[in-house]
């Protein structure tokens, strides 16, 4: 199945500014995939996310999304996609009603008894002036008017921004019942935990580079349990290190090792068994690592 | 397109009807005055007399007319050539460089490019949103002096009347224009924009009226708008072959400009 999102060597630079935005960035996202987008600020996210909506235009290389071409095939685009900015922009003085209404009568094709499910999901507060509610009440509507038409392709920039924890699962939801009908989600987020919890995969950026892309789920690196294993006998950290059935990651004192299991969790604690522990703790290698190994010491 | 123009409409609704209050009553107000000046007209025209030629074209409206009591010149001089267009090229200045311009700068603008709608129809929608707007304010103004005209005994044929406010709101709108022309095609600030639309339209006027009184004014009054806008000779019947090329060269310019300009341009 084609992707539905794939960029090219996608290059932006702004003016006469010599530091490059986005630098050759080639990604692909598939129907049914939900891809956590991931960096710093000014990293490049919204940079991909402003190109990829043909606000702003490359200096370099291409885009599709559904099969269209961002730049030259603009209008057919949007019909497939469903588009949430960072910090929202909203009318303050329009109730979120008529905005919707506005907003629906531009798309087309907006089923009305799913947005009122939506507006029902989220407790949108649709007929108050958008200027008189909070920011999560605000941010429920940019959720709304990026949903309601069922896109085939969704871009949201930090989405979750401002809402509850009640309303985060909203959104979860919502995204899962997207992915389940074979819609393509390219999330950013500066919530690492909320990536790893929703996200089939995750692309790192930095400096305007993908530097990483990774699988999550279980039977991938970051689902596999890490072993925190201290032996009685410091002796057998050496034998415990070449095991079969462990990885070794590092060691903290004499007789204290931290391991992954490259294989399953039983053969992994048969290895363990064969050796005299004072103390075990189990835990995961969690996408902050996984963040912080790019962004922490090596930045 | 029908969509955007409608929804431009219901946001500005109260602005809309302040706008056309003003205008509207403004012009009354004036049109209320020409009783009593007709009454002083001697005085009047002997004061006006004894002024340079500069000063008593400000005065005038752009000519040399010096009876006051003329319903054309009154017109001329007191609603077309000055406060009319005042009013008018403020609220389209104003207006032109924020159809677009707000929705960029509050950053609604992606809101609405984020549809299947492409940036060519959405600058036209905005473009005659602001037309549509424009068109309120002016036409109720319009009626209104239509109506009371005869009323204050200022006997001109309704249909120049006519012709001449709708030539002076569509030169004021030229201004708007401008504005709104130059915020579509860069990434000028509103205020930037509005400055020079400001700067062509007031600096024309004062340029075109001050080039009486001064010689070497002249012929850099020739590059003003305002010099080819002659309310005077329209309120006559007379043709004004140099506004007619001034407000179709500057429609087709500037929508050529927001065309060009805005069809591929970064959004801020």
């Amino acid at each position: 199945m084609p992707a539905s999102i794939i960029t090219r060597e996608l290059t932006k630079r702004y003016g006469n500014d010599p530091a490059v935005a986005l630098d050759k960035l080639s990604f692909e996202i598939k129907p049914g995939e939900v891809y956590g987008y991931l960096g710093s600020n000014g990293a490049g996210k919204s940079t991909t996310i402003r190109l990829l909506m043909n606000f702003i235009q490359p200096t370099g290389g291409s885009a599709t999304i559904a099969g269209f071409d961002v730049v030259t095939d603009s209008v057919e685009v949007k019909k497939h996609v469903g588009y949430l900015a960072g910090d929202v922009a909203l009318y303050p003085k329009t109730t979120g009603h008529d905005l919707l209404n506005y907003l629906d009568s531009l798309q087309g094709g907006v089923d009305a008894d799913y947005r009122r499910k939506l507006e029902k999901r989220f407790e949108a507060e649709t007929h108050k002036p958008i200027g008189e509610l909070s920011k999560g009440n605000r941010q429920k509507i940019g959720i709304l008017q990026a949903l309601m038409h069922r896109p085939d392709v969704l871009i949201l920039d930090e989405p979750t921004s401002g809402l509850d924890p009640l309303m985060q699962e909203a959104f979860y939801d919502s995204i899962r019942e997207a992915r389940d009908r074979g819609a393509a989600v390219l999330m950013s987020s500066h919530n690492l935990a909320e990536a790893q919890r929703v996200c089939d995969r995750i692309g790192i950026i930095k400096h305007g580079k993908l530097v990483r892309e990774q699988t999550m789920g279980a039977d991938t690196e970051l689902g596999k349990p890490v072993f925190h294993v201290t032996l009685a006998d410091p002796k057998q950290l050496a034998q415990l290190k070449k095991s079969a059935h462990l990885s070794f990651l590092s060691q903290e004192g004499s007789n204290t090792a931290l391991l992954q299991a490259n294989g399953t969790i039983a053969s992994a604690l048969k290895d363990l068994s064969q050796f005299e522990i004072r103390d075990l703790l189990t835990q995961q290698i969690s996408l902050e690592d996984e963040f912080l190994e790019f962004y922490g010491d090596k930045s | 397109m029908k969509a955007t123009i409608l929804w431009e409409l219901k946001q500005r609704r109260t602005a809309i009807l302040w706008w056309t209050l003003g205008s509207a009553l403004l012009a009354c107000l004036i049109l209320a005055l020409y009783p009593s000046i007709r009454n002083q007209a001697d005085q009047l025209n002997q004061a006006l007399n004894s002024l340079p030629d500069g000063i008593r074209q400000l005065k005038t409206g752009g000519t040399n007319s010096v009876n006051v009591a003329d319903p054309v010149a009154f017109l001329n001089a007191n609603v077309f050539y000055s406060t009319l267009p005042i009013v008018w090229i403020i609220l389209a200045i104003t207006r032109g460089s924020a159809v677009l311009g707000r929705d960029e700068q509050n950053h609604t603008l992606e809101l609405l490019l984020a549809r299947p709608i492409s940036r060519i129809r959405l600058l036209f929608a905005k473009g005659l949103s602001l037309i549509a707007e424009f068109a309120v304010v002016s036409v109720a103004t319009v009626v209104l002096i239509a109506l009371l005209a005869p009323a204050f005994k200022l006997h001109v044929g309704t249909g120049h009347l006519v012709v001449t406010a709708l030539y002076t709101a569509a030169f004021s709108l030229s201004f708007g224009l401008i504005a709104f022309a130059l915020q579509a095609a860069s990434s000028l600030t509103r205020r930037a924009a509005s400055a020079v639309a400001v700067i062509v339209g007031f600096g024309g006027y004062l340029l075109t009226s001050l080039s009486g009184l001064t010689h070497w004014l002249e012929n850099p009054a020739e590059l003003a708008p305002y010099h080819y806008f002659a309310p005077d000779k329209i309120l006559r019947g007379e043709a004004v072959h140099g506004l007619d090329i001034y407000l179709v060269g500057i429609f087709i310019v500037t929508a050529v400009i927001s065309y060009v300009g805005f069809r591929r341009r970064d959004i801020s």
